[in-house]
C-alpha cells in the first residue's frame, strides 16, 4: 500500500469517526424522547411504527394544532377615549381578564356586575373586534351584557349573535373540523358558547325580573331575539330558546 | 408595583409547586402554565354543600378534594395529538393509565376554563384501571335528545348512535364530571357567576351522554336534592 493510499484511508476513517460523533448525540436524543400514544400503531400489535422527531406528533386525522392552528391569542386593547375614568378602569379590568383566561377572576362580579350604558356600548363594540374564533371572549361579553340587561339596544345586540353564521371549527369558524364523538359535546358547546351564554343569562334575568318581559318595548325585542335563537342551527341553542319562549 | 408583581408571581409559583404532577420536557411552557393555572383554579374552589353522588365520588365541594382526586389519578403530563381533530386532552389507559396527554389545542382553542377542566377530570377518571378505566357504553340506536332529535354533530353530520361515547352509570367519566360541574354550579361559594354558568351549561350537555333513563333520572334527583 502506497503512502498516499494509506493517508487517504486514515483520512476517511477519521471522517467516519467524526461523523459518528456528530450524528450519535442526535440519535441518542431522539431515543430518549418518551414514547407517545401516537407513536404506537395499536391496530398492528402495539409495536412502535415510527419514532417521530421531537415535538408535536401529527398522527391521526387532521392534525390538531401544529402547522395550521393559530392560537386564539388576544391582546388587550386600550379603553375607548370617550369613556369616563371610572369606565376606562373597568374596561381595562375586562381586557386583563380576557388576556389572562382566568374566568374565575373575582373582578368579573365585583367590577363588572353593574355597568354604565357607555360601557355597555364599548363592550358591544369590543365583541365585534374580537376574532370570531375567540368563543370564550365573545361569550364573556354576551354574558356581561345579558346579565346586566339595560336597554333595547342590549337585546338587539344579543339578537345579532343569533344572526351570525354558526362557528364550525376552532381553527377557522368557516371550516368544519372533524369531531371525535368522545368529546364532541364539549366541542360543540364551546363553538356555540356565545349563543348559549346569552340565552342562559337572559333566562336568569327574566326569572329574577318578570316585569322586564311586560315592558312592551323590551317584550317585542326579546321575542325577536328568541325567534332568531330558535332558528340558530344548534339543537342546544334551539332547546334553550324554546324553554325561554314558554315563559313569555 | 414591581414588588407586588414579584410577590404575586412567587405565590403563583408556590401554588404551582403544590401540584405533584410532572410535565414532560417537550410540553410547551405555555401549555404547562395554562394547565397549572387551571388546576390552581380547581384547587381553590370552596363549596357550601354537595349532593350525595358528589360526596361518593369526590367528597365535599372543595379544592383540596379535587386536587387529591387529580393527583391520585394522574402523575405526569405529556404532549400528544390524542388522535387528532379538536381533542384537547386524553388518557390512554393501555399505554399508561396515570399519564395525561395534552394537545396544543389546550391553549390554541378558545374554551372556557370550566370546559378545559371538565375534559381533564373526565380523562382522569379513565385512569382507574381497577374499574376497567370506566370504559364507555355504546350509545343506543337511535340516540335521541330530549326534543326527539337524533344526536349528531350538526356540522359533520356524524351520529353518536352506535359510538362508544355514552355512559350507563353515573360513576363513569361522563357521569362523574357532570356531577362535579353541577355541584360547582350549585354550591361553589367562591366562583364567579360566569364559572357557575359555564359549569351548568357544560354539565347539561354532558348529562345527555347518560343513556339509561333511570340513571339520568337519579342524577337529576341528586342535583335537585330529592
Amino acid at each position: 500500500m502506497s503512502g498516499k493510499r494509506f493517508g487517504t484511508l486514515i483520512f476517511l476513517g477519521a471522517l467516519l469517526i467524526a461523523g459518528l460523533f456528530f450524528v450519535w448525540p442526535r440519535f441518542a436524543e431522539r431515543s430518549r424522547q418518551p414514547l407517545k400514544p401516537s407513536d404506537i400503531d395499536f391496530a398492528r400489535s402495539n409495536q412502535p411504527v415510527v419514532m417521530k422527531t421531537p415535538g408535536l406528533s401529527t398522527a391521526g386525522t387532521a392534525a390538531s394544532g401544529g402547522e395550521a392552528a393559530a392560537a386564539v391569542s388576544v391582546s388587550a386593547v386600550a379603553a375607548p377615549e370617550k369613556l369616563s375614568v371610572e369606565d376606562k378602569k373597568r374596561y381595562d379590568v375586562f381586557e386583563q381578564i380576557l388576556v389572562s383566561k382566568n374566568d374565575n377572576d373575582p373582578r368579573m362580579d365585583s367590577e363588572l356586575g353593574k355597568l354604565s350604558p357607555e360601557l355597555h356600548r364599548a363592550l358591544r363594540d369590543r365583541y365585534q373586534t374580537l376574532a370570531v374564533e375567540n368563543r370564550n371572549g365573545r361569550g364573556a361579553i354576551a354574558f356581561l351584557i345579558a346579565r346586566d340587561l339595560q336597554s333595547v339596544a342590549d337585546v338587539d345586540f344579543l339578537k345579532s349573535i343569533y344572526q351570525e353564521s354558526p362557528c364550525l371549527g376552532f381553527k377557522n369558524c368557516a371550516v368544519a373540523e372533524p369531531q371525535d364523538p368522545h368529546m364532541s359535546g364539549i366541542q360543540q358547546t364551546s363553538l356555540d358558547y356565545p349563543q348559549l351564554a346569552a340565552l342562559y343569562q337572559l333566562d336568569r334575568r327574566l326569572d329574577a325580573d318578570p316585569t322586564l318581559a311586560k315592558n312592551p318595548e323590551f317584550r317585542k325585542a326579546i321575542l325577536d331575539l328568541i325567534r332568531e335563537a330558535r332558528q340558530f342551527p344548534s339543537n342546544a341553542v334551539q332547546a334553550r330558546a324554546e324553554q325561554i319562549s314558554k315563559k313569555l | 408595583m414591581k414588588l407586588k408583581t414579584l410577590l404575586a408571581a412567587t405565590l403563583l409559583m408556590c401554588t404551582f409547586q403544590a401540584y405533584a404532577v410532572s410535565f414532560d420536557s417537550d410540553v410547551p411552557a405555555a401549555i404547562q402554565t395554562q394547565m397549572s393555572q387551571d388546576l390552581v383554579f380547581m384547587n381553590q374552589i370552596k363549596g357550601s354543600n354537595q349532593t350525595p353522588f358528589h360526596k361518593d365520588i369526590y367528597g365535599a365541594v372543595d379544592g383540596a378534594n379535587y386536587q387529591k382526586f387529580f393527583e391520585t389519578h394522574i402523575t405526569s403530563v405529556g404532549l400528544d395529538a390524542c388522535g387528532g381533530g379538536a381533542a384537547v386532552a386524553c388518557v390512554q389507559p393501555f399505554f399508561d393509565p396515570n399519564k395525561m396527554w395534552l394537545t396544543e389545542n389546550f391553549i390554541k382553542f378558545s374554551h372556557p376554563q370550566v370546559a378545559r377542566m371538565m375534559v381533564v377530570y373526565h380523562e382522569a377518571r379513565h385512569a382507574e384501571s381497577d374499574k376497567g378505566n370506566w370504559g364507555h357504553d355504546t350509545c343506543p340506536t337511535p340516540f335521541l335528545d330530549d326534543q326527539g332529535h337524533n344526536k349528531t354533530s350538526i356540522w359533520t353530520g356524524a351520529s353518536l348512535a352506535g359510538q362508544p361515547a355514552c355512559d350507563s352509570t353515573h360513576l363513569g367519566s361522563y357521569g362523574s364530571s357532570t356531577i362535579m360541574l353541577k355541584n360547582i354550579s350549585k354550591f361553589c361559594s367562591n366562583c364567579a357567576d360566569k364559572v357557575k354558568m359555564d359549569a351548568d351549561i357544560y354539565a347539561t350537555d354532558q348529562l345527555g351522554r347518560i343513556d339509561r333513563p333511570d340513571v339520568k333520572k337519579a342524577m337529576l334527583a341528586d342535583f335537585a336534592g330529592r
